[in-house]
């Protein structure tokens, strides 16, 4: 055995009081590395699958707006944005048909609305909802997280909305009305291009098979309801007029500034109606009611634009092929100067994507003031030991040992300490996410089931986490020896005489 | 050419705002082979010169030559290689490494160089110097399981070790009795005869500095006398 892992292991030893100092507070910090980490990447696997297998696919295309997109509109500050409309839809879908990394894919239009049903003209009492509105074929094809109480699926093309049973308690509650499949609510709707009301049929209702993160977020004031994308479109004022952009060039626009009396040279300044002397009989309101209600030939105007769409939500065969298809899909956009962008799951599932990250950067931040504080100890620790070590270290120089040696040593001390430890806290951190993975951690809110993905946690063990953590207790282990190697490098073979 | 050759060396050390001058202009010279003691009370300056001789400290004027060497000016690295090639040290507290035991403190010096030795030749040789100290039933000791004598033993076969071409001594019967510290200073002389080291040591104990073949008395950091005898060489390296 080299004579500086003798000298190394002897001294620890030796100084069984201080190396037990050292190496508790390494294996406690392993220890909290490999568990805490073993949740968190457990928590934010689930998390990505639940998204991925409930609500966003693993990729989500969008339009470009000011602010970041996702699947509940754009968060712009005041939240006064409209969501983008997705441009060249049909061509992008048609584009997706073509990459075989694609398994399928659904769209989406997201809307707000106020839940109310006929008769209650309070509408303070109203609930709001999210409306997810959704082809339902391609949509339940690709994510099944909807477990029916009563009434099933909307069919494709049937008017309809799908309510959760967080939202119809929550009816029951506000409106005093026991909402059942069947039932007519009125949804008031709003959005960029003004209020809209629409009833809809109440075709099923349901529980999410996991927690609507909507809901639980909002402390069960909002929920997710399901709506046919007519009806959602109607809401948000989605028609052919307002979605098509008719360009009008300037000789045309010249017209509207024509002068103060512009109107009175279009129209004439007498007067416009005038009675018919030749008419028979007056008209009725009836008559007119008739004539005003005959939409026919207003109709292109005010027709849905059944290829609006918010979003396309795409579902791939192997979900780590995400960042490559991002990538191409943005690239593609670029290149067909199509205003659009791709995102991960993330990015579609917003704020709620986030959540284990914020998660794990407070975990990383509580690590490093921890990690701070076992530095310091560390390093006290072995300030003491090179005090303590002055005449050896003096007599090693003295007989010829260079710097290099010296320093060589205590980083074997020091790495030794540090992996004996940190693979002991490894161990003990290891066996106890055994035992978690086991026994299981119960949620006991609905908060933490989207934290765990589920009503109970089962952490699991990653060799990256693993190695992390010894990375981690390294790093410790060498900031730790570095101001008191440099004070014992500084120690002159002269202290090996000075010193008794 | 002489092994050591001090000319004019001063040594001033800074004690707060006061200089405290420890060698005061000290000009000799020892030649390859002797056994040579460097007397004188306390305070006199024996320690510092053979600091200086032992390239651990530096002189503040003057020359220190080592083997024809000037060591002024020389960098840390290069100056701890002189002293593991060229020197060999016995400190007053025996300066053990406590974690190894008496075969492994001995072959320490060995483990910082490039050693061109075979494994076997570099056993044989650290076996020959426990044998010649005395100490084959005790290789396996560590400092602490040994006497003052055995520690001050152990520190001769290290400062050997290496084949230096000079082993100092800084008071090496300091912490003996009198009896064991007679007796290394005539292990001192027996391995001085048999491999033609040159020894320096330090004494103030004036019943031991007698056996030395080349004496320098100092008083207040001044060489007082130089006094050489005939040398005994029984042997040579």
């Amino acid at each position: 055995m080299p004579v500086l892992v003798r000298i190394a292991l002897r001294n620890l030893l030796e100084h069984k009081a201080k190396s037990l100092i050292i190496g508790l507070i390494i294996a406690i910090g392993v220890i909290i590395l490999v568990v805490g980490n073993s949740f968190i990447d457990t928590a934010a696997l689930g998390i990505q699958r639940s998204f991925v297998h409930n609500f966003t696919g693993s990729v989500f295309i969008a339009g470009k707006a000011d602010a970041p997109v996702s699947l509940l509109g754009v968060s712009s500050v005041g939240g006064t944005e409209s969501t983008p409309l997705l441009p060249e839809y049909r061509h992008i879908v048609d584009h997706l048909a073509t990459l075989r990394e694609v398994k399928g894919s659904t769209s989406q239009v997201t809307g707000i609305a106020l839940l109310n049903v006929e008769g209650n003209d309070n509408t303070e009492d109203a609930v709001p909802t999210v409306l997810f509105g959704i082809d339902p074929s391609t949509y339940r094809s690709m994510f099944d997280n909807l477990r029916f109480v009563s009434g099933g699926y909307l069919l494709p093309g049937q008017e309809g909305i799908l309510l959760s049973t967080q939202q119809v308690a929550k009816i029951a509650k506000d409106l005093k009305i026991e909402i059942r499949t069947g039932d007519k609510v009125l949804l008031n709707g709003f959005g960029s291009a003004g209020f809209h009301i629409r009833e809809v049929t109440v075709r099923g209702i349901f529980a999410f098979k996991q927690v609507d993160p909507m809901d639980t977020v909002s402390g069960g004031n909002v929920s997710i309801s399901y709506v046919d994308i007519q009806t959602v479109r109607a809401l948000q004022g989605m028609v052919v007029s307002s979605t098509n952009i008719t360009h009008v060039d300037k000789a045309a626009t010249s017209l509207l500034s024509a002068g103060d009396n512009a109107d009175t040279d279009m129209f004439g300044g007498g007067n416009m109606v005038q009675v018919d002397p030749n008419a028979s009989r007056p008209v009725s309101s009836g008559e007119l009611t008739s004539i005003l209600g005959n939409k026919s030939s207003v109709k292109p105007a005010e027709q849905l634009d059944t290829g609006a769409w918010n979003f396309i939500l795409v579902d791939l065969k192997n979900p780590n092929d995400a960042p490559q298809v991002i990538r191409a899909l943005n690239a593609w956009f670029v290149s067909q100067k199509i205003d659009a962008q791709a995102g991960d799951w993330k990015a579609a599932a917003g704020g709620f994507g986030a959540i284990a990250d914020i998660i794990r950067v407070v975990f990383v931040v509580a690590v490093l003031i921890v990690a701070v504080v076992a530095v310091i100890i560390i390093m006290n620790t072995l300030m003491i030991s090179v005090i303590e070590r002055t005449a050896e270290i003096g007599t090693m120089r003295a007989l010829g040992a260079q710097k290099g040696f010296v320093w060589r040593m205590f980083i074997v001390e020091t790495l030794t300490v540090s992996l004996v430890f940190g693979v002991s806290g490894m161990v003990l951190g290891s066996i106890l996410i055994g035992i978690l993975n086991v026994v299981g951690i119960h949620a006991g809110s609905a908060f933490l089931e989207i934290l765990f993905a589920g009503p109970v946690l089962r952490p699991a063990i990653s060799i990256a986490s693993l190695a992390g953590s010894l990375v981690v207790v390294v790093v410790i282990g060498v900031l730790s020896h570095i101001y008191p190697v440099s004070i014992a490098l500084k120690i002159q073979p002269i202290r090996a005489i000075q010193t008794e | 050419m002489a092994m050591v050759r001090l000319e004019n060396v001063r040594k001033v050390y800074a004690l707060g705002k006061t200089e405290v001058a420890a060698v005061k202009g000290v000009s000799f010279s020892i030649e390859r082979g002797d056994f040579m003691s460097i007397a004188g009370p306390s305070g006199s300056g024996k320690t510092t010169i053979l600091n200086l001789i032992g390239c651990v400290d530096t002189p503040t004027e003057g020359v220190v030559e080592i083997d024809g060497q000037a060591t002024n000016g020389l960098n840390d690295r290069d100056i701890t290689f002189l002293r593991h090639r060229k020197l060999g040290f016995i400190f007053q507290s025996f300066n053990l490494v406590p974690v190894l035991n008496v075969y492994e403190n001995i072959e320490f010096p060995l483990l910082l160089g490039k050693e061109s030795s075979s494994r076997t030749a570099r056993k044989e040789w650290i076996e020959s110097l426990i044998a010649e100290v005395g100490l084959e039933q005790w290789t396996a000791h560590r400092p602490n399981e040994l006497s003052g004598g055995q520690r001050q033993r152990v520190a001769i076969a290290r400062a050997l070790v290496t084949r230096p071409e000079i082993v100092l001594a800084d008071e090496p019967t300091a912490n003996l009795d009198s009896a064991t510290g007679g007796a290394i200073i005539e292990l001192m002389k027996k391995i001085n005869r048999e491999m033609h080291t040159t020894f320096i040591f330090s004494t103030h104990d004036d019943r031991i500095v007698g056996i030395a073949d080349h004496i320098i008395r100092l008083q207040d950091g001044l060489v007082v006398s130089e006094d050489r005898r005939e040398q005994e060489h029984a042997g040579t390296r």
